[in-house]
């Protein structure tokens, strides 16, 4: 009986030695300091200016007339999408929308058709990756947004390719 | 409504049990619930906005010949002349219709690509209940679009290829999703024996009922993203979107339409 006490009690030592107690620690109670995380970036912003640039880089295009002539349609497009998103935004923030467009926001044109073109693809490859890649960590009503708008980008990849 | 409900009853039969897929003609679209009767567009978020909205059965292509004299559906055989058989043996002329991304590749061999989130191939996704309906209703649109091609297949001998590979796509897309419901243990529901769609005859309207079919089959994924928050059902309803407002764009540019493009695919 007095062996296995002694066997119990040296155990009970080294586990607590493994475990980092002993009654002649010096050291401190450890104390754990979460710093707060800053708020969540709203992907609204992003989303809203990229497509503001490319609207405004599409009528530039469009401006130069012939065979970029055909990202008319095209800018109208990305304008809906502006139109639209400046709204939800506004909807979430109980403000009223900005204006989509303001005096005096343009870009320079491209210096041909062809390059308004390749930009104007680049363009659209980007912002469809961009907003896939939100469908997932936003609201259902987004998340339906989102996706509907990647489609179109990716229909005007679509009508934009050489055939 | 009172239009939709005398349609209605102009069904043709379909086993009894299963809910309306024979369309009101008056609704003019093609194969899927009659207005109203979506849950999923009528719930959460989703049916407060214009996704509800935009839910299957409101059909906005060709709204003038729908509701225009009898009926003309073929209420023959249950399964019309198939024009993916047609198009399996002809070599696919569209473009841009690959899965992924979406870019014209004028070469592109037809497309039955169900992309890399293909239900059979990925875990067993759980749906609750607003999410299942959503993809039930999907099912009954795409076995609808299917049904539909035949038709236009029927028309539009120019575009036989185009209609072909479209219908194959159509075809595997049924079947991941019949998959993916029943992986879920779901009900996945069987497609009817025919569809009221509006009368076709000649090329034009041939292809009006393929922007029509496809219409339809955006606006049944896009509420499918709509309904969920399972990330991995919200990507796969957003691929499928894609595919299918890619499809939509290239019937619209052989029925040349202006224009072209659609802002908000899926969206009415």
């Amino acid at each position: 009986m007095a062996r296995r006490g002694v066997f119990a009690a040296g155990a009970a030592v080294a586990l607590s030695a493994t475990a980092g107690c002993t009654v002649f620690s010096s050291s401190r109670t450890t104390r754990t300091e979460t710093v707060a995380a800053p708020p969540p970036t709203d992907p609204m912003d992003n989303l809203i200016s990229m497509t503001r640039l490319h609207y405004l880089r599409l009528q530039a295009g469009a401006s130069l007339g012939g065979a970029a002539a055909k990202l008319e349609p095209l800018a109208k497009d990305r304008l809906e999408h502006l139109k639209r998103l400046l709204a939800e935004q506004a909807r979430t923030n109980r403000s009223t929308p900005a204006p989509a467009t303001q005096a005096g926001q343009t870009v320079a044109p491209p210096a041909s058709a062809a390059a308004a073109i390749s930009s104007a693809v680049d363009d659209a490859s980007v912002a469809q990756v961009a907003f896939t890649d939100q469908i997932a960590n936003v609201s259902r009503y987004r998340a339906a947004l989102f996706a509907s708008i990647a489609a179109c980008l990716a229909t005007h990849r679509t009508v934009l390719a050489p055939s | 409504m009172e239009e939709s409900t005398a349609v209605s009853s102009k069904r043709v039969s379909r086993p009894a049990g299963r809910r309306a897929q024979v369309q009101a003609s008056g609704t003019d679209t093609v194969g899927s619930e009659p207005i109203g009767s979506d849950p999923a567009g009528a719930s959460g978020p989703v049916g407060s906005g214009p996704v509800g909205s935009a839910a299957v059965g409101s059909g906005a292509v060709g709204s003038g010949a729908a509701g225009s004299g009898p009926p003309g559906p073929p209420v023959g055989p249950p399964e019309p002349p198939s024009a993916g058989d047609a198009g399996s043996s002809t070599p696919a002329t569209e473009s841009g219709m690959g899965a992924g991304s979406g870019a014209a590749t004028s070469q592109a061999p037809p497309e039955v690509s169900v992309g890399p989130q293909s239900p059979e191939s990925a875990q067993p996704m759980p749906l609750d209940k607003t999410a299942t309906t959503a993809v039930q209703t999907a099912l009954r649109t795409e076995n609808a679009a299917i049904w539909a091609y035949a038709l236009v297949a029927a028309s539009d001998k120019d575009d036989i290829a185009v209609t072909g590979s479209m219908v194959a796509a159509h075809r595997v897309r049924r079947d991941a999703t019949a998959g993916l419901l029943v992986a879920a243990k779901q009900e996945a529901p069987p497609p009817a024996p025919a569809y009221r769609v509006p009368k076709v005859s000649n090329q034009a309207q041939a292809r009006e009922l393929a922007i029509q079919i496809e219409s339809d089959c955006a606006a049944a994924w896009r509420n499918v993203v709509g309904s969920t928050d399972n990330a991995d059902l919200r990507r796969l309803a957003a691929q499928v979107l894609l595919e299918t407002a890619n499809r939509l764009v290239r019937w619209r540019q052989l029925a040349k339409a202006d224009p072209v493009t659609v802002a908000f695919p899926g969206e009415r």
